[in-house]
């Protein structure tokens, strides 16, 4: 897992800038083992102060509460792998996914809401792309705005309202959010397959390389034939496709979808998720399993704070400490230079 | 024979007689309304007229937030004023700059729920010094304005504290844990009612909370902060919040726990149709409602009496609170509650 943290793009230190950083003292061992162990270090520290903490039963409750910020992070990280930042991907998640739940209450049936719903998602993603792509917009402006043009169409043309509620009957839908299935809630194993899925799509395909090339050194990647732009789109289709599916698993454990979480920090919770495990916002570092580990730190936090009974403010203090000290140890590991500046980085 | 017939002659020449009667008393009754009817009618018309009434909640779109439009709107028009609405989207600053227009528009009533006791309480106070009237909804701040519609906060939470000691305090039998769900740390609502809550909790020495935190009025947080508090308290008797669509979440975390049966889910708010539904299906146990299209008409009453009483903004401060009505998934109707409203 250690050698997902390093650049992937070339094996010429020449064309490679950080090719020389592999000889630190601190490139050993990676920020993905450091949050590992951080996480086993607040395991045990719960599992011993807390009773009840190490139980199967909460260690599920745990991995369920962090399921939906991982299935949203691992969408951010190929953005991210990719050198692009997807600040639209909550408002993408609220809008499409309550708009289902909108949906829901006409006679349409289920699995064409759900094409209409990701259909919705798709084009936002496909807008994000072509905006910075194309029109070279840097992604932080690019998707912060997308994502209000999206939550302002979504809540004035889509829905009726800042909530969104499935009608009564609809008990299958909830499934996806609320069932078992192998012992196991559906939210985890959705957010495992999703993690399973994306983790062989950026290692196994040849797509998936050229994204870390592509994030890694963009003129690189298209000198030798890379087709860059199109590789751009894609990355944040997959963003706004996980935010989708993000979305209907919340919709469906809780039976509604409240709009307003646009409005809460959850997108840099998200943000932290992919930091904390190594994905380094300069692009072409960082794989699935760092999201898994980051989303499973989080989780051990967040759970470890609420069964302490600590309020939310001050979790949220915790959570912005970890984040501040994640994005210090990435610029410590992950220096910036001309090549991995980007615009609005100053 | 005899006896029907007569009994029959004085039932008709009772119903004449009160028939005159009637007849009289309305003819009697006209002439003197006459001119005090027209004076009742020209000083309410008088008092209205051409007045404005602005409303600004936290965010339209919410079951509660369009009840109130409707109620609002509906009444104002009909009395002859007109009505004005700004949407912040749950924007402080949205709602800071959308009163400051409006206070410097010289509006004559404005109609505000505050988000937190502190944020708008001096805009609200520059507005009264300004010459218009607040009124504030459901939710106030800490200055004290024109006039307070809304719920008795803490009254409220001790009614919950009180139900919830009956069915999980000293001789139920039951464990006697209780979680609180908190909306916003700093809402007056939020305040208010979990000071009643816990007073009356505190009351009963077998009650232990055993979990009170923040879900910021999301359904989401409230369902991850209730599906740990049940991993680590499977006894736990009842769980208790300020706002019922934020325990929905809850509601549903204790169905997917399977302890539905023993874990009591408690509500309060607008009685809309996600509560009704829940309420139905299960996920929540007890709804305590407030019928907020009838508070947004409280409002107008309010503008009403204000208006004809002639009290300088501030002047004379008042409160008119909303009954309470207790919803349970034994005695629920579908017509206990409204449809969602799009205005």
């Amino acid at each position: 897992m250690s050698e997902q943290g390093q650049a992937n793009t070339s094996d010429e230190p020449a064309l490679n800038p950080n090719f020389q950083e592999k000889k630190g003292w601190y490139k050993t061992p990676s920020q993905e083992l450091i949050v590992l162990a951080m996480a086993i270090a607040c395991f045990l520290f719960f599992a011993i102060t807390l009773t009840g903490f190490a139980s199967f039963g909460n260690l599920i409750t745990m991995l369920r509460s962090v399921a939906v910020l991982g299935i949203l992070s691992t969408g951010m990280a190929v953005v991210v792998i990719g050198r692009g930042l997807d600040l639209s991907q909550v408002s993408v998640m609220a809008i499409s996914s309550a708009w289902v739940l909108t949906l829901m209450s006409s006679d349409m049936s289920l699995p064409l809401i759900l094409l209409l719903g990701l259909g919705f998602a798709l084009s936002v993603g496909i807008l994000n792309g072509w905006i910075v792509a194309f029109v070279e917009i840097p992604p932080l402006f690019a998707t912060l705005a997308t994502g209000l043009v999206c939550f302002g169409f979504g809540r004035w043309v889509l829905l009726n309202g800042v909530h969104a509620y499935p009608p009564k009957e609809a008990t299958d839908f909830l499934f996806i959010g609320q069932g078992l299935f192998l012992g196991l809630p559906m939210p985890v194993l959705i957010f495992l397959g999703v993690a399973i899925i994306i983790h062989v799509f950026l290692r196994r395909t040849t797509i998936g390389r050229h994204i870390y090339g592509l994030g890694d050194n963009l003129l690189a990647a298209r000198l030798i034939g890379i087709s860059v732009r199109p590789l751009i789109i894609l990355t944040y289709m997959i963003s706004a496709t996980a935010a989708f599916i993000a979305g209907i698993t919340t919709a469906a454990t809780v039976a509604s979808m409240n709009t307003e979480i646009v409005n809460s920090t959850l997108i840099f919770d998200v943000l932290l998720v992919v930091v904390l495990g190594g994905v380094s916002l300069s692009g072409g570092r960082g794989g699935i399993a760092s999201v898994v580990v980051g989303a499973i730190l989080i989780g051990i936090l967040l759970n470890g704070m609420t069964i302490l009974n600590i309020n939310s403010d001050v979790q949220n203090i915790a959570k912005g400490i970890v984040l501040l000290a994640a994005i210090i140890v990435d610029r410590r590991l992950h220096p910036k230079d001309e090549e991995t500046d980007k615009q609005g980085d100053h | 024979m005899v006896r029907t017939k007569l009994g029959k002659l004085t039932s008709t020449l009772m119903i004449g007689g009160v028939a005159l009667a009637v007849a009289s008393t309305a003819l009697a009754a006209g002439k003197i309304s006459g001119k005090t009817e027209r004076m009742v009618r020209s000083d309410y018309v008088t008092s209205l007229e051409g007045k404005t009434v602005a409303y600004v909640p936290i965010s339209l779109g919410l079951p509660l937030s369009d009840y109130w439009h409707y109620g609002i709107q509906s009444s104002a028009e009909a009395a002859g004023m007109t009505f004005v609405v700004k949407d912040p989207a749950w924007k402080v600053d949205a709602m800071t700059q959308a009163i400051s227009a409006l206070i410097s528009e010289n509006v004559d009533y404005l109609v505000v729920q505050n988000p937190d006791v502190q944020v708008l309480a001096k805009l609200l106070k520059k507005a009264e010094e300004n010459g218009t009237h607040v009124i504030q909804l459901n939710m106030a701040s800490n200055y004290r304005s024109s006039a307070f519609v809304g719920v008795d906060w803490v009254s409220h939470g001790e009614e919950i504290g009180e139900d919830i000691v009956k069915e999980c305090g000293t001789g139920s039998g039951k464990s006697g844990k209780v979680a609180i769900v908190q909306g916003e740390l700093t809402a007056a609502a939020n305040v208010w009612f979990n000071a009643g809550l816990k007073k009356a909790l505190g009351e009963d020495s077998a009650i232990t909370i055993v979990n009170d935190q923040a879900a910021q009025w999301d359904a989401t947080k409230a369902h991850d902060i209730t599906a740990a508090v049940l991993q680590q308290n499977p006894d736990l008797c009842a769980t208790a919040g300020v706002w019922g669509i934020m325990m929905l979440g809850s509601g549903q975390a204790v169905k997917e726990a399977g302890l539905s049966d023993q874990v009591l889910v408690y509500g309060s708010g607008s009685n809309s149709r996600p509560i009704c539904d829940a309420l139905e299906s299960g996920i929540m146990d007890k709804h305590f409602s407030y019928d907020s299209i009838l508070q947004g008409r409280d409002v107008v009453n309010a503008i009403q009496v204000i208006a004809q009483t002639g009290a300088a903004p501030g002047e004379k401060p008042f409160a008119l609170y909303s009954p309470i009505m207790v919803h349970d998934a034994k005695t629920i109707k579908a017509t206990d509650c409204y449809d969602l409203i799009v205005n």
